[in-house]
């Protein structure tokens, strides 16, 4: 599950580790189920989506999904925890989740094997707090420098599996980013290989 | 009324909240999932507060034609075609973000250049004060100083290929001395948050009432 | 999109970042107008994704598909949140204490638990580091464990900073501001990064000096 929590201010730093991460997933085959806090960032999730989805020939429905933005992250959060479909019937388009190959038996944090979060602002802590606390889910963040050292501590105490920031100031060195987030992703993969296999290829 | 009815329902959902945390099965957990979907609901509508008021206040600007009244016609056309293209893209492709719709013109085009542009004038002014404020004036600011220059060099390729020394003294102040501060502050806060959060339950703080 | 809405909408984008940065060399129409637009398109970006994020798949889909009571029920979240439009009104303003009681309600039912349970309990346990005699592991340990007792105490203000506090609060402040340097740090280079980012696309997709 990718959760798109920035906006436009931050994507210079924020969107091409995204798009590494989804190339990974899509390469993997490990499916994509997107949504998001930033209601005025997510389109940029959303375009990054379908470009790199069409860059691996994925599928819409059956490879990935964008289940779009509700509001009151907190409450959704939580809710997602109990069971997705209260808060997300459909996805962005209005086609029911349980007409989707994706998320036919995807109900709560139990049937995601990763979140992968890409913050600019507070909602990592929300994420920390009130999801990871409450039903273990497990996270790894990709986040701006300024959010970066505030996000340490949940590092240091293992409620969250992974951080990655870009912090290096100009494109020339963005290739080092990619390098960098192929490493990451693939320490997340690893992670959560064993998991993965048990529960159908879903993150 | 206008004060009791709200310091009922606060007091009334946040003790019921606080309650189905601890006991999640039938009946509370069913009713705090409903009480989360309706919180969805209604926190969509607080961001139509203040709506009103900008339209309002640039209508009139518009109407009376005072001064500064042509920039005032552009955010109302702003807005009036944003909500049209998002009809449009919605009627026509299921939704406003589908990838062809002509709303997400308007949002590459106009939304993401401005605020990234607004928000990278920041990098000027961040600059300038810097260059103004943070000098080491005493033993404390050179602290802040020392350790922003180590954090910075340690973290670009030019700083490694002056000394090791930055990556490696970049890294132990992240894990310990900044962590150590940080986490410091946040369990304040949070146990601040904790605080403020009971004081509003019991109605003790009521200057959401306002 | 066809490739000549793309160059069009590459000039407005151009043309809104240059107006935009104009502002460095004094304020101006041009900065005026940007700025205008920008909260006005912002505006009507908020009215749309309430409408087809909320009111449309959180109210009006399901009180056409479901039956019974799960379909009536819906009222009340419609109803709390036009209440809570009664703010445009200076007559009835005072009734969307209600619906903001509601989600202050939830928002501090929530907060306490989460606090506990997702900051304070897990942070303080990851703070009790084991010290396995003299090495450099329980150093940075030990470092860890005076830098967060001494900082939580430099904001414990109810009392004056002399004696013991006083030290603490000494030691506390240079944990404080080692912090705040590193913060400094990762900002500023954020910062440039981003212009740097504005920077190229005017000389990659609109002028194409760099390709």
């Amino acid at each position: 599950m990718v959760s798109i929590d920035f906006d436009a201010t931050s994507a210079p730093e924020l969107m091409p580790m995204l798009r590494s991460v989804l190339r990974q997933a899509f390469a993997k085959d490990v499916k994509v189920i997107m949504l998001g806090h930033i209601a005025i960032g997510l389109p940029l999730g959303h375009t990054a989506l379908e470009e790199v989805a069409a860059e691996h020939d994925a599928e819409y429905g059956v490879d990935y999904v964008n289940l779009g933005y509700r509001p009151g992250y907190i409450a959704v959060m939580i809710a997602m925890g109990r069971e997705i479909e209260d808060i997300f019937r459909t996805d962005y388009q209005g086609t029911p989740i349980r007409d989707m190959e994706i998320t036919r038996d995807v109900h709560s944090y139990a049937d995601i094997d990763l979140l992968f979060g890409f913050e600019h602002g507070a909602v990592i802590d929300y994420w920390v707090r009130y999801a990871q606390a409450r039903f273990h889910q497990k996270m790894t963040f990709g986040t701006t420098a300024v959010m970066a050292p505030d996000a340490y501590p949940y590092l240091q105490a293992g409620q969250i599996e992974g951080l990655g920031t870009r912090g290096m100031p100009a494109q020339q060195w963005g290739h080092l980013l990619v390098i960098g987030f192929i490493v990451l992703g693939n320490l997340g993969y690893y992670f959560t290989k064993g998991k993965r296999k048990r529960s159908g290829e879903t993150a | 009324m206008k004060r009791t009815v709200p310091l009922i329902i606060t007091f009334l959902t946040g003790t019921f909240l606080v309650m189905s945390f601890f006991v999640p099965h039938a009946p509370f957990g069913e009713l705090e999932q409903r009480l989360l979907v309706w919180y969805a609901i209604v926190a969509g509508f607080t961001m139509l507060l203040g709506v009103d008021s900008l339209i309002r206040a640039h209508a009139r600007k518009v109407a009376r034609v005072r001064e500064g009244w042509g920039f005032s016609l552009a955010l109302l056309a702003g807005l009036v075609a944003t909500v049209i293209v998002g009809v449009i893209g919605r009627v026509q492709f299921g939704s406003p973000f589908h990838i062809q719709s002509p709303f997400m013109f308007i949002y590459t085009y106009t939304i993401v250049p401005l605020q990234a542009t607004m928000f990278a004038l920041l990098a000027f002014f961040i600059a300038s004060a810097s260059y103004r404020a943070f000098r080491a004036r005493n033993w404390v600011a050179t602290l802040l100083l020392v350790s922003a220059v180590i954090v910075m060099l340690g973290r670009i390729p030019i700083g490694a290929a002056i000394s090791q020394f930055f990556p490696v003294a970049q890294e132990w102040i992240m894990d310990v001395p900044q962590l150590a501060a940080k986490r410091g502050i946040q369990i304040g806060a949070a146990l601040g948050a904790v605080s403020m959060s009971l004081r509003i339950i019991l109605g003790i703080e009521r200057s959401y009432l306002s | 999109m066809g490739s000549l809405g793309m160059i069009i909408g590459t000039w407005l984008a151009g043309f809104l970042t240059l107006a935009i940065l104009s502002f460095l060399y004094k304020d101006n129409p041009f900065y005026k107008l940007a700025e205008h637009l920008y909260v006005g398109v912002s505006a009507g970006y908020w009215l749309i994704y309430v409408a087809f994020f909320d009111v449309e798949p959180m109210l009006v889909t399901p009180f056409m598909e479901e039956t019974g009571v799960e379909k009536w029920i819906l009222i009340v979240p419609a109803a709390l949140g036009i209440i809570m439009l009664s703010r445009w009104f200076p007559k009835t303003a005072w009734l969307s204490r209600w619906p903001i009681a509601f989600t202050v309600g939830v928002g501090a039912g929530l907060g306490i638990t989460a606090n506990l349970q997702g900051y304070v309990v897990p942070q303080v346990q990851a703070t009790l580091l084991p010290m396995t005699g003299f090495n450099l592991v329980s150093l940075n340990n030990l470092i860890l464990v005076v830098g967060v007792v001494t900082t939580i105490l430099y904001f414990y203000f109810s009392k004056a900073h002399k004696g013991v506090l006083g030290v603490t609060a000494k030691i506390g402040i240079v944990f404080i501001m080692v912090s705040f340097g590193a913060s400094f740090g990762y900002t500023l280079m954020a910062r440039i990064s981003l212009l740097i980012g504005r920077l190229y696309f005017i000389l990659t997709d609109l002028l194409r000096v760099i390709d």
